[in-house]
């Protein structure tokens, strides 16, 4: 039996490096998280696009298509000057406002504290995003959207929420922060890394009225634990739990986040 | 209740040996918690004072050796938490990420030296049709009580 087991995992081994390179299915989640938003709002007219880190967005003119995913630690984003083998991002157009946005996977954004921190999913303004490929680095705020996927077997602590409150907590700049960050520009939610460049968005006066206009949730292949929810709950975090190819739950989350695109970007 | 953990040890060094390093590395981690299993899970209020209810509510855990059945399972799941469901989420995503853009998009992982490892979907239907033989076989293999027991 030992023997037999051993063929297997030799014929595995042979034919996927990334088993072998990957730790966990962590980033496969999230990069399914993003492909099935990407699919929603594709479905309902939205223009979506493949962005090399160099900021090109790719044709099937030119080469074929690639998404490249980050692997490793977080980082932040690379300068597009540093070519398009770095990660790649999913730009979409808004068939209404025609406002376009793109779906960051794994970037690390700087807190008020001067600390960094990654959102496995964020979304934000392509102007944004082109202002940070110029540099390179982590843009100070959060996105418009951010979201944290657990691909664990337990249910969400409360640790798990307490970690992704306070990151939003630090990412959050309200207006009485932007004379201190930002001085000669208006107050923005979100900022380049270049301080010679102004920011994107409205700033919100209180904790409370950012999180409550925003979209942060916790995406889990399980559930959460009672105290989880509870402050998940209290600041207005989003849960999905029970996310599988092919669930109801997830089907709902797709629904849930498309809704909230549709009538917010 | 017969402990599986000498199986267990041969399966690490068998992956170990094929450069599967998470994938053992959460098995030693299973290994670490000596191969327990949930027993129950329920919720019990915290920070409680006067008498008063705490608002928040914690999961308590409690845990209980498992059965060598039990032990096998907990394993094989690892083994498909992390070598199939992995797969399967890669080939949900190429799919559709070509369906949207109307042509094959292939998927790369940027690796821990900034190399890229390239996502082959049809070799990984082989792979998941062989991952699912594999767990099928471990579980057989974990909770024998034939074959001569690993001393």
């Amino acid at each position: 039996m030992l023997k037999q087991i051993g063929q297997l995992l030799d014929g595995i081994s042979g034919a996927s490096v990334t088993l072998q390179a990957t730790n966990g299915a962590g980033r496969h989640f999230e990069l399914l998280v993003i492909a099935e938003i990407a699919d929603e709002l594709h479905k309902r007219g939205y223009q979506i696009q493949l962005i090399s880190s160099d900021g090109i967005r790719q044709s099937t003119a030119v080469g074929p298509l690639v998404y490249r995913q980050r692997g490793g630690a977080p980082a932040p984003v690379p300068a597009a000057s540093q070519g398009a083998n770095g990660p790649t991002s999913i730009r979409f157009r808004s068939p209404v406002t025609g406002q376009e946005w793109e779906i960051w996977n794994g970037v690390e954004f700087e807190g008020r504290s001067g600390g960094h921190h990654e959102f496995d999913v964020a979304i934000v303004p392509q102007g944004l995003a082109s202002a940070v490929r110029t540099t390179g680095g982590s843009p100070l705020g959060n996105g418009w959207v951010s979201i944290e996927c657990k691909h664990v077997a337990d249910a969400a602590s409360p640790d798990e929420a307490r970690a992704l409150i306070a990151r939003i907590y630090d990412t959050t700049i309200l207006t009485g922060h932007c004379h201190h960050f930002r001085p000669k520009y208006l107050p923005a939610r979100i900022y380049p890394p270049d301080p010679a460049l102004p920011g994107y968005g409205t700033s919100a006066t209180t904790f409370r009225e950012r999180n409550v206009a925003g979209y942060a949730a916790l995406v889990r292949t399980t559930g959460f634990s009672t105290g989880a929810a509870a402050l998940a709950d209290g600041y207005f975090i989003i849960r999905h739990g029970s996310i599988a190819i092919g669930s109801a739950a997830l089907s709902a989350f797709r629904s849930e986040i498309a809704d909230w695109i549709d009538a917010n970007l | 209740m017969v402990n599986v953990i000498p199986r267990v040890r041969q399966l690490v060094d068998l992956l170990a040996e094929r450069g599967f390093t998470p994938l053992a590395a959460a098995i030693l981690r299973g290994l670490d918690q000596g191969v327990l299993l949930p027993s129950e899970e329920r919720a019990f209020e915290t920070g409680r004072s006067s008498g008063q209810s705490s608002r928040l509510h914690e999961a308590e855990r409690t845990w209980r050796p498992g059965t060598r059945e039990e032990q096998a399972k907990f394993v094989s799941d690892i083994v498909f938490d992390q070598l199939i469901e992995p797969l399967r989420m890669r080939q949900r995503s190429a799919e559709l990420l070509s369906g949207i853009m109307g042509a094959e998009v292939t998927i790369e992982n940027l690796g821990p030296e900034s190399e890229l490892l390239p996502f082959d979907r049809d070799a990984a239907s082989n792979v998941i049709d062989e991952g699912t033989n594999l767990v099928e076989a471990l579980q057989r293999w974990l909770a024998a009580e034939d074959e001569g027991e690993v001393p």
